[in-house]
């Protein structure tokens, strides 16, 4: 019995080691926000979001569409879906219900506490069937189809009742029956327990004896003083009984398992429920991507915002649109404060949140998936010297290039500036360029005229340009549009804002001057 | 073989008499079959030693022999009947029956199959180890009774065997056990060496020639020991030319000098007793005596007693020195004053030279490397780059004085400048 909530043919690895890239998605992404919104207080459903959202890179295109479609489930009948996480939940608190919570070391008490559990378990079970009988068919998708069908199948009650047989027989109520060998220096081994015959007819067994076909065996009453003897016999029973407690013992943990693995699958969609319920009382859309294969070219999107700023703030936030279709780089330039960051950040989101099988914030969105996404930031807390923090720059980049994967996608937020910038445009043009010929999709943040004007000056059909904003006052649209390069990032804006002083007046120096040159009329 | 003693020792320990018997014949069962299997196996090999090939022919013998071979079969048989057995106890409250099996099914098979259906991945195991004591206790003891009385013809072929076979060893057999030890584990011994990289060689063996010679010698105990932590050992040559008889080793601490002298009384030893012997190629002089002054740390004695016991020591050994003999000597004379240790391994290494006989001395009274022609300085050498690291190579150099004493001292921030420099007013 499988759950294959995430993925249609396997349990989905928990365990497995996170991608190295996760050290820096995290921060970078601020996906602490969005996994706390999913988990809405729960530590448990905290941590699946987690390691769903960083373990479904590699997920192929069938099973973000499988795990779409049951999430579309979750979101028609979201009280049915927590009421049947609660169930499963219910299933793993079993464990705790037995009167041994610790394991015994002798196998009598190995078995009692196995018996008693699943005795338990079987009611949760029950109660799943009928749950799935009454609510299965308000479900379309293919995953709780499967799940539904399968515990109907599994769960009849011809199997309760047989389940219920052994339970009862287990209690051995007219002793254990053990087959043995002689061992070492003639002493038994190989016990196994054996089943013994209850349904020969009387008639038949007193025959046998007549005949001598069967021996009547030797029988041995022990001492009611002997207790020697009563402790080596009873080591005769939990000899016997050893490897069908360590059976039952271990079907107890198999079921239980089931229900871990149920309740962490059904957590994922619980926590994707929890997202959609806070984005919806705030207005914000969602929007279920279309995402193509790795080998494509295809980035098109309305109103994609940026779901973890949203998360933090009380208004809604402004969305962006972009075509970036058959684009291999995307070049972001343009005002400071004007949502370069934000941006960057809602597409590394909004590609995670897809692959994962998740919703989208956006109004539409279409991508080709990834198989691996890396942030390069900057680092600003780093206050080391100028060269120390470039050389920091490089060791990361470095260390990304060692994990890269063909069509992943590498984020850069004005990398390769702890330097002059001349020779910081060189070296990022030399990486970009580098990672361009190998087929990586960039999107890359930069203050950098160099860089920035260098592909543009190229006029290459994959390479997509966009700019931060500004209105002729000076105030930001946080809005991104496809335009060229600037040669200034407004930073004066941001000096007059600090020191005081009306924006428009002419100070001496460049700063003017670019700025003349850069905004005609 | 040691198998065979260890059931015979269980046989001797264990108290319920069917369960000596049984350890009797797996003690039979093990002597005939590694009897037979080493016979065979024997066969195979080429042997050249006139021990070896007598012993086969012996084994041949033995192995073909009438009462041999019926014991064979009669223990075969005996262990297939016992194995047999299949019994089964219904254990209840207060006692228990002993019947023969009669097919009753695996109830742990039936249970699992019940439950198959919700196998996951791998969980805990929840077996108990039982303890196996040698011992049987008396419940054990009485079914075993009961199994005896359901299987009575075995019992008694058992019995009958025990009483005919009190002394089935081989004699010879037995005295080749033991001696054939001595040359496993000597070359086991070698062999873990050996995947370290180390080579061992058959030495050829003089008694009249004094030009000893050995390339890429080492130190068995170090060598051993470093095949354990798996770093390299340092492997050094030394040879002799007539008139040379002495080899005086000087050098750093710590440099490898004792080590060397260790080794040069090892691959001669080893040379005497027929062993291989550490080293790519080898030629050795058969000694009469090997003759050892390593210094010894005696907390108890002072200065003037330790020298004395130096000296005293000496002298014994020179007194019993032949011209066959060879002499290791290391760091003697360190408790007394250079002028006096320079004084008297002159007059120790007069002796020696006197007496003609083959000498390994370390020490560091440089002096002596040079003394006649008889004299071979070797020292052990350091990194010519950075004079506190040690090569472990031991070289023919005249010996260099001693300054490499002063570069550890700084390396440990100990000379003069330093040490009065950390150390505050």
């Amino acid at each position: 019995m499988k759950a294959f909530l995430l993925c249609r043919d396997r349990d989905f690895d928990f365990r497995q080691t996170p991608p190295s890239s996760n050290n820096t998605l995290i921060p970078d992404l601020a996906l602490d926000t969005l996994f706390s919104a999913m988990a809405n207080r729960d530590e448990f459903l905290l941590s699946v979001a987690e390691s769903v959202v960083l373990g479904s890179l590699d997920n192929d295109l069938g099973t973000i569409l499988y795990r779409q479609s049951i999430l579309k489930d979750c979101l028609t009948n979201p009280e049915i879906a927590r009421g049947l996480y609660a169930l499963a939940r219910e299933g793993i608190q079993c464990e705790r219900k037995g009167s041994w919570v610790f394991a015994s070391k002798y196998p009598t008490g190995i078995l009692s506490r196995g018996i008693e559990v699943l005795n338990y378990l079987i009611e949760v079970l029950r109660k799943f069937r009928s749950a799935s009988e009454q609510y299965g068919p308000k479900f379309e998708s293919e995953g709780f189809r499967n799940l539904f069908a399968m515990l109907e199948a599994e769960l009849t009650d011809e199997y309760f009742a047989s389940v219920k047989a052994h339970l009862k027989e287990m209690k051995f109520r007219a002793g254990v029956l053990i087959s043995a060998h002689l061992g070492k220096g003639n002493k038994g081994e190989n016990y196994v327990l054996r089943k013994s015959r209850t349904k020969q007819h009387w008639l038949i067994s007193w025959l046998q004896q007549y005949f001598g076909i069967r021996e009547s065996g030797y029988t041995f009453v022990l001492d009611p003083r002997d207790e020697n003897g009563a402790r080596a016999l009873s080591e005769m029973n939990d000899r016997g009984i050893n490897l069908v407690a360590n059976s039952l013992a271990q079907s107890t943990d198999h079921i239980l398992d089931f229900f871990k693995i149920l309740t962490a699958e059904l957590a994922f969609y619980i926590g994707c429920l929890n997202l959609r319920e806070q984005l919806a009382k705030k207005g914000e859309p969602i929007c279920w991507p279309e995402p193509l294969t790795a080998t494509e070219r295809k980035h098109s999107f309305h109103g994609l915002y940026d779901v973890c700023l949203s998360l933090c703030l009380r208004q809604r936030v402004i969305g962006n649109d972009a075509n970036a279709d058959e684009k291999d780089l995307i070049i972001i330039t343009g005002a400071n404060q004007g949502g370069k960051s934000t941006f960057l950040r809602s597409v590394g989101l909004a590609q995670l949140m897809m692959q994962a099988g998740m919703f989208v914030p956006a109004e539409s969105f279409s991508a080709n998936m990834c198989p691996s996404v890396f942030t390069h930031f900057k680092r600003e807390e780093d206050a080391s010297m100028k060269s120390g923090k470039f050389d920091e720059e490089l060791t990361r980049m470095s260390e990304i290039a060692e994990h890269l994967i063909p069509n992943s996608m590498l984020l850069f937020n004005e990398s390769f500036a702890a330097t002059n910038e001349r020779e910081g445009s060189e070296v990022a043009r030399q990486i970009v360029s580098a990672l361009l010929e190998k087929g990586y999709k960039i999107f890359f943040v930069s203050h950098q005229y160099t860089f920035a004007s260098g592909f543009h000056a190229k006029r290459q059909k994959n390479t997509l340009f966009l700019r931060a904003e500004r209105e002729s006052d000076g105030t930001r649209t946080f809005k991104l549009v496809e335009a060229e390069p600037l040669e200034t990032s407004y930073g004066e804006d941001l000096y007059n804002q600090i020191f005081g002083e009306p924006s428009g007046v002419e100070h001496a120096g460049s700063a003017s001057e670019h700025r003349s040159q850069a905004i005609p009329n | 073989m040691g198998e065979m003693r260890e059931h015979l020792a269980t046989a001797g320990k264990v108290y319920y008499d069917y369960q000596k018997r049984r350890y009797f014949l797996d003690a039979l069962g093990t002597y005939c079959e590694a009897v037979v299997s080493f016979a065979q196996e024997l066969l195979l090999v080429s042997l050249r030693s006139r021990g070896f090939t007598s012993f086969r022919s012996y084994l041949q013998r033995y192995i073909e022999s009438e009462p041999f071979r019926s014991l064979l079969a009669e223990v075969q048989k005996l262990n297939t009947d016992l194995s047999s057995i299949t019994y089964t106890v219904n254990v209840r409250l207060g006692g228990f029956t002993v019947r023969r099996y009669e097919d009753q099914v695996d109830y742990t098979a039936e249970v699992e199959e019940t439950f198959q259906k919700f196998k996951q991945g791998a969980v805990k195991n929840y077996k108990v180890d039982f303890e196996n004591r040698l011992q049987m206790n008396h419940i054990e003891a009485k079914i075993l009774e009961f199994v005896v009385r359901l299987y009575p013809e075995i019992f008694t072929y058992l019995d009958e065997l025990y009483d005919r076979n009190s002394d089935y060893l081989d004699k010879t057999i037995e005295r080749f056990d033991r001696e054939i030890q001595f040359y496993i584990a000597y070359l086991e011994y070698c062999e873990s060496i050996e995947r370290t990289g180390l080579k061992f060689c058959y030495p050829e063996i003089s008694n009249q020639s004094k030009e000893v010679y050995n390339s890429e010698g080492f130190d068995l105990a170090l060598a051993h020991q470093l095949a354990i932590t798996s770093a390299g050992t340092v492997c050094n040559d030394f040879y002799l030319k007539d008139p040379e008889r002495i080899f005086v080793v000087s050098g750093p601490n710590q440099g490898g000098k004792t080590t060397f002298a260790r080794a040069f009384g090892q691959i001669h030893y080893l040379a005497s007793i027929g062993c291989l012997v550490p080293g790519k190629e080898s030629r050795l002089f058969l000694f009469d005596k090997i003759l050892t002054h390593f210094e010894k740390q005696e907390n108890m004695a002072n200065l003037q007693g330790k020298l004395q016991d130096d000296v005293r020591r000496i002298h014994e050994i020179l007194e019993e020195a032949t011209s066959n003999s060879l002499i290791i000597m290391n760091e003697i004379f360190t408790s007394t004053t250079l002028r006096d240790a320079l004084f008297l391994s002159k007059k120790v290494i007069e002796k020696i030279i006197q007496r003609d006989a083959v000498c390994l001395w370390v020490t560091f009274v440089d002096e002596l490397a040079s003394f006649s022609h008889h004299v071979v300085s070797l020292v052990s050498m350091v990194d010519p780059e950075d004079p506190t690291i040690r090569t472990f190579k031991v070289l023919r150099r005249p010996a260099a004085g001693l300054s490499y004493a002063l570069s550890l001292a700084e390396k440990h921030e100990l000379t003069f400048e330093q040490l009065k420099a950390r150390i505050k007013p």
